[in-house]
């Protein structure tokens, strides 16, 4: 089901997977600089979270120093399309740890101060200053869908590796003709026009 | 499984690039360098005689009305051992004839941006993360000063209170030091001066 639905995502008519690999590389550009700008603010948004020990310090300043250089390196992949699954992977895992330390934050805070969840309103570290959790929480649940869905497609047009690096064989469902195609490089309804429909997936029938 | 085995790959390699460029950049900026083996948050064991409460304390100034203990009204439950003094106290040193002479000292413990964009006027600029940048001017100023005052956003901000500890560090006397804990957001809500810019190299008198 999930592979079928990536399949129809990259050989969708509209570029679904560029448009999401453009948006969420840019983002994680934005974010990234924003952190790598002041490291100190971002250590002390990590802080917070009380996730790492403050000693050893290299835990908490080490992960203050490496992570916005990881955003930004993960956001120029995908922007370039170059390591894009890899990128997406290491995106995913980065909103998998982000995600729920938000949320166990944004729970403290209502306990502390005795608020309602959806008045909960902070800066937390993620370089887009302070904004209301429950937003936060939603964006952040899109960005790391957005992330899965680049770990797992195979969409490469206008990408770096779709210039340099042959491609492999590959069933792909084809939006336009509404047929399940094995392709081996770009675009999907390219192959659809000019090679005959094939039941599943058969390398030889790889071009 | 070779897709999975390509993907896990791909990220790391990404992961080793993003170190390697991450500590180079580090190593080589000019500001924001982090000092990986530093713990910037370290507690400093309490002054000599000091009487530690949550919320500080202001036993040695008998001219300065006690301050009122930081609530939810004030934002602050910060701990630590230093004196502690209201916003209308921080006022009233700031209108003291005494600070334009110098005797008082505003002691400015956000980062450059923010201080740039305003701060206490004649207030110095100490970020505690990168405080040998800002110590030996500070000094200049602070030291013999009658009351270092230190603030930085106010709420849960806990930078004055490691300038505070740098202060001390560096040889500044734990009765002239004092936190001004409501800080930048108190002042600017009650309409106080605020001067903008950056107050260049000290002059050295």
């Amino acid at each position: 089901m999930r592979q079928s639905l990536i399949q129809r995502f990259d050989g969708s008519t509209v570029p679904v997977p560029l448009i999401v690999r453009l948006f969420l590389g840019g983002y994680f550009i934005s974010t990234g600089i924003t952190k790598v700008q002041d490291p100190f603010a971002f250590m002390k948004g990590i802080r917070l979270y009380e996730m790492l020990p403050e000693s050893p310090a290299f835990l908490l300043n080490g992960t203050a120093v490496v992570l916005p250089w990881l955003e930004i390196l993960c956001g120029a992949a995908l922007v370039l399309g170059l390591f894009r699954r890899g990128a997406g992977m290491l995106m995913a895992l980065m909103l998998c740890v982000f995600t729920p330390a938000i949320l166990l934050r944004a729970l403290a805070i209502v306990q502390e101060e005795g608020i309602s969840f959806f008045d909960v309103k902070f800066d937390c570290g993620c370089g887009t200053g302070p904004e209301t959790t429950w937003v936060k929480l939603l964006k952040n649940t899109g960005l790391f869908l957005m992330a899965t869905f680049m770990a797992l497609s195979h969409y490469r047009r206008w990408s770096l590796a779709g210039l340099f690096v042959p491609a492999e064989p590959r069933p792909v469902y084809c939006d336009r003709c509404g047929k399940t195609v094995v392709v081996a490089i770009g675009d999907v309804c390219e192959a659809c026009d000019a090679k005959a429909e094939t039941p599943g997936p058969s390398p030889s029938a790889a071009t | 499984m070779k897709t999975f085995k390509k993907t896990i790959t791909e990220a790391l390699i990404l992961g080793g690039i993003g170190l390697i460029v991450a500590l180079g950049v580090n190593a080589t900026r000019d500001s924001g360098s982090v000092k990986l083996t530093k713990n910037y948050f370290a507690k400093r064991p309490v002054a000599p005689g000091a009487q530690t409460t949550p919320f500080g304390t202001d036993l040695r100034q008998p001219e300065l009305d006690p301050p009122a203990a930081p609530t939810s009204e004030t934002g602050s439950a910060l701990e630590h051992s230093y004196q502690a003094v209201t916003f209308e106290q921080a006022a009233a040193i700031f209108n003291d004839p005494n600070t334009e002479m110098g005797v008082n000292v505003f002691i400015d413990a956000r980062n450059d941006d923010a201080y740039k964009e305003g701060h206490i006027p004649d207030a110095l600029q100490a970020y505690h993360y990168e405080i040998e940048r800002y110590i030996d001017n500070v000094m200049l100023y602070a030291e013999g000063a009658e009351k270092v005052v230190i603030y930085c956003n106010g709420g849960n901000c806990e930078d004055s209170i490691f300038v505070s500890n740098d202060l001390l560090e560096a040889g500044i006397s734990y009765d002239s030091l004092y936190l001004f804990e409501e800080g930048w957001k108190a002042w600017t809500a009650n309409n106080m001066p605020v001067e903008t810019g950056r107050i260049e190299e000290a002059d050295g008198e």
